[in-house]
């Protein structure tokens, strides 16, 4: 077992799964000899050669529909977006088209590629290398959803989808990369695809994130843990499919919800997670269901301090745990 | 050189396209069924393009006007009429996909959406996948003069250009009265094709053997690996609706009739002894026949039940939420 970080346990879920199955390629922009921006790719190209390690034209619909196709053929294409930002000349593929073949054709025709995608901000990439597009794409039947938080997860969900005989938005939160590292199975590290993760038990409340957030409601509850506040800190995992149960078990236990995101509060996935709450464990809540997301503005500004202004951090999160908890 | 008994199935086909087609029309202007499919015209072009392929070795990613290509490689007209009607049975779909969404998994018919030119990028990807295999399939994808305007279209041609697939690309383009259509600067799909590294050719439509040879070449050229082709056929508009409305005076519409695809592939098997005038009579009453026993047994074959809208939306069982 090795201790890698999120980047090294994507590259390696890749590789292991294009060693199993030679029907696995890869395609996008910069994935071949580059190695891809962010290295999720890098040495696959010298193992696995050109036909399997493809570069692109950057040309995003044309990546994700050249994938539906060799799917439809028989192979397991992996495509990376290099930034969820560009992603939207995709959208059309991925939810007209990858999300709608199974159905469309009553179960005859399917689509099992995974579409990965770095996202997210923090990281001053300003308004076009900073988005967290999930809300998007959670909302479309016919398409699962991913989103890890830690590397043995990244790994472990990757591999999943990739051996999922459907769809799969991959989301990899670009600070994450490289922000944590831990011990990460060898070999065959599977990750069902739609449990969450109970990161941290508490008693008083309990919080929802999923990505770069989780790390920060961790940290914001270890600060009410000091304060003598048990915060429990579930890791969605997956949007799509919900585990709506771990969900509804979590606030039944502790009476109260907050949801974290640093996407736009309104219409983010939060709003979801709110109305099942609300919807299904009404009579267990103590107090208002609670979201913690970014402002409602087109998108997250490139100067330091508005960029701080966009993104909850463990300081707002666990300002606003505690009026939760205080309610 | 194909045979007698080969040409003389393809004009059934041809035939039996049309009479779908009229049948539908007849039936949507009696508010039986809800829109109706559109051929006329690209019978003989399609017709041609099923004889170059290999059925169910080939692939194709058909548009809604394919009709009489789709028929050619195994549909059956209760296929059709099941899906017009939104059955269950509708072996393509259950019933879900409007009417012109084909599909054949045995036959390799991908269904495609409603788009006139996202099915571009994916048929690329379909040769890629059969390139990188190693398999020895072409591809053919249809589109019309409105896809090659769309951004997949260049994306999914470009991306055969670069990597030399085995790809045909029928523009199925209907020569309208109004000339170029206005919205693009005009080049032709087969310039296009030029700039991103495919042949081309633009050909009558119309014209079975012109067609066959253009496919000929295009399949010869895909399996020695020499990159893909695009066909851009022109076919007449024959219908009476007159361009900026109105219907067209008896005179040009007796002159388009001799451009009929399915009248030009007659004379030329009366000339040549492979059909004779009783036989096709024949085929015009068989194929008439079969139209409405279709159209009947799909009439009355069972719709899906409602709930089961819920079925396949995943791979197990039903979907989230």
């Amino acid at each position: 077992m090795a201790e890698l970080r999120m980047i090294e346990a994507v590259r390696a879920a890749i590789s292991e799964e294009m060693e199993r199955d030679e029907r696995v390629l890869v395609m996008g922009e910069d994935v071949g000899r580059k190695g891809g921006v962010f290295g999720a790719t890098d040495g696959l190209y010298a193992k696995f050669g050109e036909a399997r390690v493809l570069d692109t034209p950057l040309a995003e619909s044309g990546i994700v529909g050249v994938a539906i196709g060799a799917a439809l053929n028989g192979l397991i294409p992996i495509a990376e977006i290099q930034f969820a930002d560009f992603i939207h000349p995709a959208f059309d593929q991925i939810v007209s088209e990858a999300a709608r073949t199974r159905y469309r054709s009553n179960g005859d025709w399917s689509v099992p590629i995974v579409i990965r995608a770095p996202f997210g901000g923090g990281v001053h990439g300003g308004l076009y290398h900073s988005q967290s597009v999930e809300a998007f794409y959670a909302h479309v039947p016919g398409l699962k959803v991913v989103v890890p938080s830690m590397p043995a997860d990244a790994k472990g969900l990757l591999k999943s989808a990739i051996r999922d005989p459907d769809p799969v938005l991959f989301l990899e939160h670009k600070k994450v990369y490289r922000l944590v590292a831990e011990e990460v199975p060898d070999g065959d590290h599977l990750v069902p695809i739609g449990p969450a993760l109970v990161r941290r038990e508490g008693t008083r409340l309990s919080c929802f994130a999923w990505g770069l957030m989780t790390h920060y409601c961790l940290q914001a509850a270890e600060q009410l843990a000091a304060d003598g506040v048990s915060v429990e800190v579930v890791d969605l995992r997956c949007l799509a499919p919900l585990d709506r149960e771990t969900i509804l078990e979590s606030v039944r236990k502790t009476g109260k919800a907050m949801i974290v995101h640093e996407d736009n509060l309104t219409g983010g996935f939060g709003a979801e997670v709110a109305a099942i709450i609300s919807e299904h464990a009404f009579d267990s809540l103590d107090g208002p269901v609670v979201r913690v997301a970014g402002p409602d503005i087109p998108a997250m500004p490139f100067n330091s301090p508005q960029e701080e202004f966009f993104m909850p951090n463990p300081a707002k999160i666990a300002e606003a745990m505690r009026k939760l908890a205080a309610y | 050189m194909t045979a007698p008994h080969t040409l003389l199935a393809l004009y059934h086909t041809m035939v039996m396209a049309r009479a779908i087609e009229r049948r539908l029309w007849v039936l949507e202007h009696m508010h039986n069924v809800k829109g109706y499919l559109r051929v006329t015209g690209f019978e003989a072009v399609q017709a041609a393009a099923a004889a170059a392929l290999r059925p169910g070795h080939d692939w194709i990613v058909p548009g809604p006007t394919d009709l009489a290509l789709c028929l050619a490689v195994g549909l059956s007209p209760l296929d059709v009429m099941l899906a017009v009607f939104g059955r269950a049975g509708d072996p393509a779909s259950g019933g879900r996909q409007a009417p012109g969404a084909f599909g054949s998994r045995p036959a390799r018919v991908v269904m495609t959406s409603a788009s006139a030119g996202r099915h571009v990028v994916q048929a690329a990807g379909i040769a890629y996948a059969a390139k990188v295999s190693g398999h020895d399939e072409v591809t053919l994808v249809c589109t019309d003069e409105r896809g090659i305007q769309s951004g997949d279209w260049h994306e999914g041609i470009n991306f055969a250009g670069a990597h030399s697939l085995a790809l045909i690309c029928l523009v199925e383009d209907l020569a309208r009265t109004e000339g170029p259509i206005a919205q693009h600067s005009y080049g032709s799909p087969v310039d296009r094709a030029e700039g991103y590294g495919l042949a081309g050719e633009t050909i009558d439509g119309g014209d079975f053997d012109t067609a066959l040879a253009a496919f000929g070449r295009a399949c010869d050229r895909a399996r020695s690996q020499g990159g893909g082709t695009v066909i851009h056929a022109v076919a007449s508009d024959l219908t009476s609706k007159a361009t900026g409305g109105g219907l067209r005076p008896p005179e040009e519409l007796e002159a388009l009739a001799a451009q009929d695809p399915i009248d030009r592939m007659r004379r030329r098997l009366l000339q040549a002894g492979v059909l004779e005038a009783a036989d096709d009579d024949q085929i015009q009453r068989d194929c008439a026949s079969v139209v409405a026993a279709a159209v009947d047994e799909a009439r009355d074959a069972p719709s899906p039940d409602g709930p089961r809208a819920l079925d396949n939306v995943f791979s197990r069982g039903q979907g989230h939420g």
